[in-house]
């Protein structure tokens, strides 16, 4: 019941989601223009698309070239989100930005934002964007500057379990899940919050990232791909609910 | 007037007469009633003066004057009032007047007669007689008849007496007061008057509570009492009394003319008390002493109001302690309550300074700043001017806002830059009210000078307020530091102190210093050479210890063989003292595995090492901190028991195991030196290599330096080429030094090592960066430019080969081991199945068969070729740090039991020796198994490693191409004078050249499996090889195109580098996450929050904002969605599993 009720809602947040993203661009956009990006396959128009974020400063932003297509796939296959299950990337200052409520950032090295690109990104994320990094690791120093000279007012904070992206579709009671070990500690969730909506979400020593590719990658059991999975569904759907 | 008139008028004359004699006769007796009075009263006080008269003669007394006088008083004066009659008056006017013979007796008597009375007498006589009688009287003056003499006489003799009376008052003043006490008291004897008075003191009047109060009497007069006694009872209580000696000179020693002040004190009185005082036969009356309280601060308040600044709330100090301590500038405002009302109120300072409260009944208030350390006291007054005792003193201490404290806690220490050029920074803040503003100052210093003061103004998180700590990292790249530059940078942490001004408070400068190459590779190979040294002054240890021990076993067993059962004291000491050496040296052994392991973090932090050398010095770190074994440990631990136990056979087994522990503990170091010099060659190998890397860097900044300077500024330069010149120097330098050390060591790979030399040796980019000097301080820029191209090309063609030859070095060694891997497995297998087929032999075989003897023989065979194995395990231990320790012992374990059936066997016990071939063939398998796992270690290092990968290799081939190919193009440009179809040819051919080096790379993409790992690495290189290409194909190079072909190379190098870090990186994460239980994060804040909006809001947000009508529905579609969507969450658990 719940489900059916917040499937529906969540066909009216996908026509509507876009829509909010493009706030920060309006005018840049022609009005009836369509909703893909030149040179791939237009999507289905009411479908939602995520993209993974091509960040310069030389860390390898393309790491786990099957991941973003499994959890697509997979959110796919719930039916809850009709959601193109292509792999878009994107960097920040592509015109389309805006099109995509949710971004993936992953990798080992640096994240480095041009003062434009910061700017940029700030608006996207202040008017209904989402951005999910994913430390696969060693990304840590890099991104928190980063995160402070994207949101120099704000601080980044660990989440505490019971916040909605947690528990929005599917519960994690112990806060996020812990999938690859790195150094023997445990999984964090950091965010920035805007607003009262959370729209940076900075997972470290967890690596759901790695979780969502493809079996043989990793060797993980199949319980923690599925953790990696429904966690990255709860960001997807907190990114298209909040 | 008629007859009867007559009558009537004559008989009022006579009774008028009568009336007024009684007055006379009635006052002449009063008066000497008076007069008898007098004199009695007089008798009576002389009486009463004289002596002292009983009561009952008192009353007698008093009884018979008063009898007396009131018998005096009836028959002297009331007897007169009704004495005498008509008659007797006429009579007396008869006397008076004889004229009248009878007639007023006669009328009077007529008179009487009624008239219807018959007396014989005729009524006209009567008549006549009566008229006659009035006629007669009428002009006569009855009064004459009247004397006053009587009257006279009384009061004569009163008047006598009175003068009596004031004669007697005046001679005896007491007298008649005297006498008034004695008879007006009739029921007391009254004694004579005293000669002195006697008056209670201080009388009634009011007391101050817990002060002492003096109760006594004033004695007047003279012949004073020998003592006095005081009455006193306090309220609610009974009578107490204390008795004053009059006579105690000491404390009355005189009278002060005719009083004497005498009282006894009662101290601190609390309560009301009544008194009086008795002395002699005197009491005073009651007297009344009202205590009443002091006036006394009863209540304090104190309400402090705090700078702005602080931003404290306003404090209320109800404790009744006038103490304050607060900060400077805190304004106080001070209430009290009294005991009782108060007239005046003031805070009294120690300056003497007042500051006067205001007064309101019981209470009183005032205000003051904190603006100086003081004392005070409250002076409170009552009404009766008395004033609150005692008052306390209370301090008041002006708080000064500290100066705020800046921490830096990481890095804390001076620290040598790495390659990231960042500086971690962790500080801790802290202020007592709050700070204004936190700056980093820095300054960069190169070649010994200073720069200019740069300053950073670095802003924190709202939510710390007074303390906090920043964690942040310095990105330094953009400073452009050069190798030898430093940073001097310092915290000015500011306070947000108002009323003072702000304090700064500067933190200690620390120093972030780029180090020069060299300088690292100096300290990392000191550090390696110490723990090399560190291992042989162990192994050096151990065989002293060795040969003590053999001498104390060789004199042990002499005791023994001269009939001493148990070892001498001095040997026992001496095992003693071996044991606590050798555990000495096992810690010592355990410290320099963890100088080992902070000397691979730090070369992994300054990428000292390529990522295979970091694995293996990783594993010989293991292998440093397993070479004190557990086992060892029990083995000296067993010796020790031993000797306490003083068991002869166990002492033996003891020494024997503490040697076997020995030889192993030997063993392992001497391998684990092996090791470390093999580690330490290929270390230097790859600094230098790295070294050649930088050093290219320098080159190429310094030609973009000079192509970007004007030619002033070129002179200026030429000494950063000149330090550039000596850089190479050194790296040649240290060519020469390796090749010591390969001298030093049998570095298997000599031969590769003596080519990898050789190309540093033999370079002369160096005769390059001294012309560029030279032509640099000629300010030639184009031939500087000229030089130092060509100096980059040969560094850049250096590093190539430096690469090159590290990479056969590590191929060599890291396959060459595998493949020894492979071989022992398959021997140790081949071994295992022969022992396996010798069980079977042996278990067909009878019991106590003499074949077993034959199966005794077999065995030998094969013990020979596992002891020869584990030889070769023994020496591939060196070469590899995969062999683990456990190996050799699984190995020497087979050996064991292998010996031990060879034994059973040979004693024809089938049993036992199959037993020990059994425990021979487990540890085989397992052996083998463990190799495997080595095996898989060294695959596992050489496809991860650095250049040994494949991929890398390739690329390193790669690069070796693109090298040769950038010589060939600059070559090209060199001739130009060479053209025509031959040239034309050449060009198309180094372009089909780079083209391919450009498909190549695409492949080398796609053997990673993942082609935007390496595209992503050299997307740019691909850019730039279609650009080379067009232009060596349309024959078209020039400068551009050479720059182009070295910034590809370059990159790929770059590249090869980048890839062998991720690698690492990934072997380090290769692991499953384990679930780790904690509890959650506390809760967001509502600064963290943002002050989030609700949903109605944002909709109201998003509204006023203008949007195409079609967007708005969409809007509201979504908000009334998640409206709804709300409103089932609240009724729905989060997650359904239907």
């Amino acid at each position: 019941m719940y489900k059916t009720g917040l499937l529906a809602f969540l066909v009216i947040v996908t026509i509507s989601a876009p829509i909010f993203a493009q706030q920060g661009i309006n005018g840049l956009v022609p009005q009836g223009t369509p909703v893909y990006i030149p040179g791939e396959k237009p999507p289905h128009p009411s479908a939602v698309t995520a993209a993974r974020l091509h960040y310069g400063g030389g860390g390898d932003w393309y790491w786990g070239n099957s991941a973003i297509p499994n959890l697509l796939r997979f959110v796919a296959q719930s039916g809850v989100v009709p959601i193109d299950s292509q792999e878009h990337v994107i960097q920040i200052m592509d015109d389309n930005l805006f099109r995509y409520p949710f971004l993936f950032a992953t990798g080992h090295g640096v994240m480095k934002f041009s003062n434009e690109e910061r700017e940029r990104l700030r608006t996207y994320l202040a008017h209904g964007g989402f951005l999910f990094i994913n430390d696969s690791y060693g990304m840590e120093k890099g991104v928190r500057k980063e995160i402070s000279r994207l949101f120099p007012e704000r601080e980044l904070v660990e989440l505490p379990f019971d916040h909605d992206v947690y528990h929005c579709y599917y519960d994690f009671p112990s806060g996020p899940p812990k999938i690859h070990e790195h150094d023997n500690l445990p999984a964090r969730g950091y965010g920035i919050t805007v607003d009262g909506r959370l729209v940076l979400y900075y997972l470290l020593e967890s690596d759901i990232g790695d979780g969502w590719e493809d079996p043989q990658v990793h060797n993980d059991p199949p319980e923690k791909r599925q953790e990696a999975l429904e966690m990255g569904m709860n960001l997807l759907v907190y990114a298209l609910t909040h | 007037m008629s007859t009867t008139e007559k009558i009537l008028g004559l008989k009022r004359r006579i009774r008028q007469t009568l009336v007024k004699e009684r007055l006379i006769y009635f006052s002449a007796g009063f008066f000497g009633t008076l007069a008898a009075v007098m004199v009695m009263s007089i008798l009576l006080s002389l009486v009463a003066g004289i002596v002292i008269l009983p009561v009952w003669l008192k009353i007698g007394l008093l009884a018979i004057s008063g009898l007396i006088s009131l018998g005096l008083a009836i028959k002297l004066a009331f007897a007169k009032l009704f004495g005498g009659s008509d008659e007797s008056a006429a009579l007396k006017l008869e006397k008076k007047f004889p004229t009248l013979k009878g007639r007023l007796i006669a009328a009077l008597q007529f008179s009487a007669i009624p008239d219807d009375a018959h007396t014989g007498y005729s009524p006209d006589l009567l008549a006549a007689t009566l008229v006659q009688a009035e006629e007669h009287s009428r002009g006569m003056n009855f009064n004459e008849v009247l004397t006053v003499y009587p009257l006279w006489r009384s009061l004569r003799t009163l008047g006598i007496l009175v003068v009596l009376a004031v004669l007697l008052l005046v001679v005896f003043p007491g007298l008649f007061s005297r006498s008034y006490q004695v008879y007006s008291n009739p029921t007391e004897v009254i004694a004579p008057p005293l000669g002195y008075e006697l008056e209670s003191y201080p009388g009634t009047k009011t007391a101050i509570k817990y002060r002492d109060v003096d109760l006594g009497g004033v004695l007047k007069g003279g012949q004073f009492p020998k003592e006095a006694v005081v009455y006193f009872r306090f309220a609610g209580g009974g009578w107490q009394d204390s008795k004053i000696l009059l006579t105690d000179k000491a404390k009355y020693p005189s009278t002060i003319g005719d009083s004497l002040l005498f009282y006894t004190t009662i101290k601190q009185v609390r309560r009301s008390l009544d008194y009086y005082v008795k002395a002699g036969r005197v009491t005073t009356p009651i007297a009344h002493i009202d205590v009443v309280d002091r006036p006394r601060v009863t209540g304090l308040k104190l309400s402090m109001f705090y700078p702005e600044y602080t931003g404290m709330t306003p404090t209320v100090i109800d404790e009744n302690d006038g103490t304050i301590s607060a900060l400077f500038g805190t304004r106080v405002t001070m209430n009290i309550e009294t005991n009782v009302p108060i007239k005046t109120a003031e805070l009294v300072f120690d300056d003497s300074s007042i500051t006067p409260m205001r007064v309101s009944g019981q209470t009183a208030e005032c205000a003051l700043r904190v603006e100086a350390d003081r004392r005070y006291y409250i002076h409170v007054e009552d009404m009766q001017g008395e004033s609150n005792p005692d008052p306390i003193a209370y301090y008041i201490t002006a708080v000064p806002d500290e100066f705020p404290i800046v921490e830096v806690v990481r890095p804390g220490v001076d620290i040598n830059l790495n390659e990231s050029m960042e500086v971690p920074l962790f500080l801790r803040i802290s202020d007592d009210y709050g700070f204004s503003s936190l700056v980093m100052k820095y300054w960069h210093v190169a070649d010994g000078v200073r720069g200019d003061e740069n300053v950073a103004v670095l802003h924190f998180s709202d939510n710390i307020k007074t303390e906090g700590e920043i964690n942040f990292t310095w990105d330094v790249e953009p400073l452009n530091l050069m190798p030898s530059d430093y940073l001097i940078y310092q915290f000015e942490l500011a306070d947000n102190d108002r009323i003072s001004g702000p304090k700064v408070t500067t933190s200690r400068a620390y120093i972030a210093r780029l180090p020069s190459l060299d300088e690292i590779i100096a300290q990392t190979e000191r550090e390696q050479g110490e723990i090399i040294n560190d291992a042989e002054e162990y192994i050096k240890s151990q065989r002293d210890l060795a040969e003590r021990l053999k001498n104390v076993a060789r004199k042990i067993e002499e005791e023994r063989q001269s009939g001493n059962q148990q070892p001498a004291w001095q040997q026992q000491k001496e095992l003693e003292d071996i044991a606590a050496r050798d555990e000495q040296i096992a810690e010592q052994i355990r410290e320099t595995a963890q100088k080992m392991d902070e000397a691979i973090k730090r070369m992994e932090e300054d990428r000292l090492a390529s990522t295979e050398l970091l694995e293996k010095l990783n594993e010989v770190q293991k292998l440093f901190e397993e070479i004190a074994t557990p086992e060892m440990r029990e083995a000296r631990l067993a010796l020790l028991e031993a000797l306490k136990n003083m068991d002869q056979q166990e002492l033996d087994k003891a020494i024997q195991d503490y040697e076997m522990s020995q030889q192993e503990l030997m063993q392992r170091l001497d391998r684990t030196i092996a090791l470390l010099k093999k580690m330490q060659i290929e270390q230097k190998v790859n600094a230098m290599t790295q070294f050649a890397r930088e050093l290219v860097e320098k080159q190429d900044k310094m030609n973009e330096r000079t192509d970007q300077s004007a030619s002033e500024q070129l002179p200026s330069l030429a000494s950063n080429e000149d330090k550039l010149k000596e850089e190479l120097e050194q790296l040649k330098s240290q060519a020469q030094q390796l090749r010591k050390m390969l001298d030093e060591t049998s570095y298997v790979k000599a031969h590769d090592a003596d080519k990898f030399c050789s190309a540093v040796e033999q370079n002369n980019a160096g005769d390059n960066m001294q012309e560029m000097s030279q032509k640099l301080s000629e300010q030639n820029k184009a031939d500087a430019m000229e030089q130092g191209k060509q100096a980059s090309s040969k560094l850049l063609s250096l590093l190539d080969q430096m690469q090159q030859g590290q990479s056969k070095m590590c191929q060599g060694g890291g396959s060459e081991a595998a493949q020894q891997m492979r071989n022992a497995i398959d021997d140790i297998n081949y071994l295992s199945a022969e022992q396996e087929d010798l069980i079977h032999s042996a278990k067909d075989m009878r019991y106590q068969s003499e074949v077993l003897r034959d199966l005794a023989a077999e065995q030998r065979l094969l013990r020979e070729s596992v002891a020869a194995v584990s030889q070769r395990v023994a020496a591939l231990g060196k070469e590899s740090p995969f062999v683990a320790a456990e190996l050799y012992n699984l190995i020497n374990n087979a050996l064991s039991n292998i010996d031990l059936s060879i034994d059973q066997f040979a004693e024809r016990r089938r049993n036992d020796g199959v037993q020990h071939q059994m425990e021979a063939l487990s540890s085989l398998n397992r052996a083998s198994v463990r190799m495997l796992d080595a095996l898989q270690k060294q695959k596992d290092c050489n496809k991860g490693g650095s250049s040994c990968s494949k991929p890398s290799m390739k690329m390193n081939s790669l690069c070796q191409k693109q090298s040769q190919l950038n010589q060939q193009t600059q070559s090209q440009c060199q001739n130009p004078g060479k053209e025509g179809q031959g040239a034309q040819d050449a060009m198309k051919r180094l372009a089909a050249e780079q083209n391919a080096i450009g498909k190549s790379l695409g492949q080398l993409a796609e053997e990673f499996g993942d082609s935007r790992e390496v595209l992503g690495r050299l997307d740019a290189i691909r850019d730039d090889i279609d650009k080379i290409v067009d232009a060596l194909s349309s024959g078209e190079i020039g400068e551009e195109t050479q720059q182009r072909q070295l910034r590809v190379l370059s990159r790929m190098l770059d590249a090869t580098k980048s890839l062998q870090r991720k690698d690492y990186t990934e072997q380090r994460q290769a692991e499953v996450g384990k679930d780790v239980l904690r509890s959650s994060p506390p809760a967001l804040s509502g600064d963290q929050l943002d002050g989030g909006l609700d949903i109605e809001d944002r909709l109201r947000k998003f509204l006023d904002e203008n949007y195409p009508e079609v967007y708005e529905a969409h809007i509201k579609a979504y908000f009334k969605a998640l409206l709804d969507n709300i409103d089932l969450n609240k009724t729905q658990p989060a997650y359904d599993s239907e």
